[in-house]
């Protein structure tokens, strides 16, 4: 009898098969599961702060989290990223020489499968180098086969202006992050509190979130210049507290 | 506490697997495998009596003895007869635990069975005749001490000709109810060395001493024990040495640090689901069928056990009758396992063989459990990237090939400039000597507040172009010198074009109190142009304007 069952819809429950596009759209931790993703920034660059937003996230799952570095020191601002809820004990810091040593220590941790999240930081080598990092293909190629393999999401930091291209063809989602205008905070006649955009006019991204009295929001769009599940061309905005003393 | 032992328990199955064979009289052993080179493990009396001594070649054992008899037990086997004799067991006791290195010796709490027994060697006798009746000849011996018990056990076995135990019976009992830890301990000191779980090689190098009763190791010095004859000699000298040293009043109390620790008792757990219509669809067959094994594993996880084995019944419509025909289907996973994935899997390659055109009307779904150790639990309790240990070892492979300072974790700290805010750390302290090290689970904090921007510091504070004077300052202002003019102060890369917006001064200062410089910084957040967040500050020491780092 030709009977072929997917255990996968079984597994999963009647939920993930009647989930729309537009759900699959969203740039967050469960969506880049087992992707090759590149984080890129320029000029206002948010790339830092979202991917500490997806180590906390992760984290709040109770998963296992990884930042690879290139730096030879301050791969983030730890009081920034504790401020933002991370625990920083839970998060191991690999500090690497330089992008091939990364890569290799990114093997090594991908191969594990201990990991839901390894980001995977190159913003400090361009920097050092003075241009663009450059992760050799067949390097590329691994660890995109070992990220795929456990579920992992490689989150790789790069700085490149918008609209370039992508690290190389196995990149599965590059999102550009920057920061567009500051929103403040208003309460209205019920003392809820609301974001008010500063800047031009339109809609703050996540009015759910408050911020707190006294401090500055950004907005940030992420913008999707590369897409091989859904398509490139779609963003997503995010509203992130400024740093202590921006007014 | 209660010591059962079933003497030569692979020899007692060997026997009761070949009743042809007399084995109360004909030289029989059991070997490890059935070719020449193959080792004697156990040798009754009759082969004994020949030679045959357990750790020979069977080869050898061969040319000592004509007519020997010889078979293999396998481990599958031999575990089915020990638990056949753990469920006679749990009859008289609820807390039973099997010996992990000697196959027939189990340790019982005996206490709390006065209403049921008249006394303790009743209870005794009663334990050896229901062993009896299924074939198995058994010893026991209440003590004060799971080792004290064990001794006196094996005090009830003579030792023959060489040394080897030999059943027999003590003053006409089988059975042994000690009344004081003292008479425990002064028995303990007269079993032989030969009766206890000890390696040939040590019990001959005790033996060349003269060394061969439990007494006189226990009279050897610690250390000299250590040296001479191992750590197996001194772990026996270690347990022996134990016995008596606390007075205890109540017969069963048990002494500390010998507490029982019982295995449990794992029994087939069943569920069973009538369905509203006859199914004929083995997609929605197979949902039904997880919605059962998804109530089963919570409740087998609880009990530490694993699926051993899963059994589904499917009740399909009879011809011609009204009621169901069940169908009985077995799935054994390679391991015991929890995984219901990989075991919904094998139901549906199953499923997908059955003929399901008479219908289903009723399933039922029993799963075999086998005991799992806490490892195992573990493993199964943690979900997708939650394995410490995993991420521990991975690091712990990073660290080999870059160095132990390339992994660390970033801290806070106490201080007063921000760049002293952090500190890079390692993982694990030098001082960790744990057997397993392990990543801590995370645990973040929550806030309803939107996630806060990140800045990132310099290697080095960089020094920032020369400010141009502030034409609109009369320099009678304290910050005179200090605020930049708005759209013309340049930031070191020309790129980020003019900063157009100034946030502080953030004053810090400090180290007046040392012996050191003072520093003076005053903090800044500016903005240029192209949208970049700068954190700078003034170094009034030094009169130079520095780039800290920067918001991404």
């Amino acid at each position: 009898m030709g009977l072929h069952l997917s255990l996968h819809t079984v597994l999963g429950g009647a939920s993930h098969s009647v989930t729309k596009l537009e759900g699959e759209r969203r740039f967050e931790l469960g969506r880049l599961a087992g992707r090759f993703v590149e984080l890129s920034g320029w000029a206002a660059s948010a790339g830092l702060s979202v991917a500490m937003q997806l180590v906390h996230a992760a984290q709040l799952e109770g998963r296992n989290t990884v930042w690879v570095s290139t730096a030879t020191s301050h791969p983030f601002y730890a009081p920034d990223a504790a401020r933002g809820g991370v625990d920083l004990a839970a998060l191991p810091v690999v500090m690497a020489g330089d992008a091939q040593q990364a890569g290799r220590a990114v093997s090594h941790l991908l191969r594990s499968g201990a990991f839901a999240l390894l980001v995977l930081d190159l913003v400090p080598e361009a920097e050092r180098t003075g241009g663009e990092v450059d992760l050799p293909l067949p390097l590329q190629s691994r660890i995109a086969g070992l990220a795929q393999k456990h579920g992992t999401a490689l989150v790789v930091l790069t700085a490149k202006p918008p609209e370039s291209a992508s690290l190389g063809s196995l990149v599965s989602l590059h999102v550009h992050a920057q920061r567009v205008r500051r929103v403040a905070r208003e309460r209205d006649a019920e003392t809820k509190p609301r974001l008010r955009l500063v800047g031009r006019g339109g809609q703050a991204g996540d009015e759910d979130k408050a911020l707190p009295s006294g401090e500055v929001g950004f907005e940030v769009v992420l913008s999707v210049e590369k897409d091989k599940r859904q398509g490139p061309g779609w963003n997503q905005v995010e509203v992130f507290r400024g740093p202590t003393g921006i007014g | 506490m209660a010591c059962v032992e079933v003497p030569t328990f692979a020899l007692q199955v060997l026997a009761k697997s070949r009743p042809d064979w007399r084995a109360a009289t004909e030289p029989v052993v059991v070997i490890d495998e059935d070719r020449p080179q193959g080792f004697v493990l156990e040798a009754n009396a009759a082969a004994r009596a020949g030679g045959v001594l357990p750790g020979q070649r069977y080869a050898d054992a061969l040319g000592l003895v004509r007519g020997l008899r010889a078979g293999v037990i396998p481990p599958e086997v031999l575990g089915a007869h020990l638990s056949h004799v753990l469920g006679r067991l749990r009859a008289f006791s609820p807390e039973i635990e099997p010996s992990s290195d000697e196959p027939g010796v189990f340790w019982l709490d005996a206490s709390g069975l006065g209403g049921l027994y008249e006394s303790l060697g009743r209870w005794a006798r009663d334990v050896i005749k229901a062993l009896g009746d299924e074939g198995f000849f058994a010893l026991v011996a209440i003590g004060f001490s799971r080792f004290g018990s064990y001794a006196a056990v094996k005090s009830l076995l003579v030792p023959d000709a060489r040394g080897g135990p030999v059943r027999s019976e003590r003053g006409g009992r089988w059975s042994f109810v000690l009344t004081t830890p003292e008479a425990e301990r002064a028995l303990a000191q007269e079993v032989p060395l030969g009766h206890l779980a000890l390696s040939a090689g040590a019990r001959e190098r005790l033996a060349r001493l003269g060394v061969k009763t439990l007494g006189e190791l226990m009279a050897l010095p610690e250390g000299g024990v250590m040296k001479r004859y191992g750590p197996e000699a001194l772990a026996l000298h270690r347990l022996a040495a134990s016995l008596g040293q606390t007075r205890h009043t109540h017969l069963l109390a048990p002494l500390p640090g010998s507490e029982l620790r019982p295995e449990a008792e794992v029994l087939p757990i069943l569920r069973r689901k009538i369905l509203d219509f006859l199914e004929y669809d083995a997609h929605r067959l197979l949902f039904g069928i997880k919605s059962l094994l998804d109530e089963l594993i919570p409740e087998l996880a609880q009990r530490q056990a694993l699926i051993g084995e899963l059994r589904l019944e499917l009740g399909a419509e009879a011809r011609g009758t009204e009621g169901l025909t069940f169908h009985l289907h077995r799935f054994r996973p390679a391991a015991a396992t929890l995984d219901s994935a990989l075991l919904l899997d094998l139901v549906r390659l199953r499923l997908e063989g059955i003929d399901l055109q008479r219908g289903i009307g009723e399933v039922r779904l029993e799963a075999i459990p086998t005991p799992a150790d806490p490892e195992q639990m573990r493993l199964f309790k943690l979900g997708p990237h939650q394995d410490g240990e995993a991420a521990a070892r991975a690091l712990t492979r990073v660290q080999a090939e870059l160095g132990d300072a390339a992994v660390g974790r970033m801290a806070l700290r106490d201080a007063h400039l921000p760049r002293a805010r952090q500190a890079f750390l390692p993982l694990w302290s030098s001082t960790d000597t744990r057997k397993k090290r392990s990543l801590p689970p995370p645990a973040p904090t929550r806030s309803n507040a939107p996630p806060p921007l990140i800045r990132r510091l310099l290697v080095r504070a960089e020094p920032l172009p020369p400010r141009p004077r502030d034409l609109r300052n009369d320099g009678t202002s304290p910050a005179a010198g200090r605020r930049p003019a708005l759209g013309e102060w340049q930031p070191r890369d020309p790129a980020q074009g003019p900063i157009v917006a100034v946030h502080g001064p953030f004053t810090v200062a400090g180290g007046w109190w040392l012996e050191g410089p003072e520093v003076h910084r005053d903090y800044h957040l500016v903005e240029t142009k192209r949208g970049d967040i700068l954190w700078i500050f003034h170094d009034r020491r030094r009169r130079r304007w520095l780039e800290e780092g920067r918001v991404e």
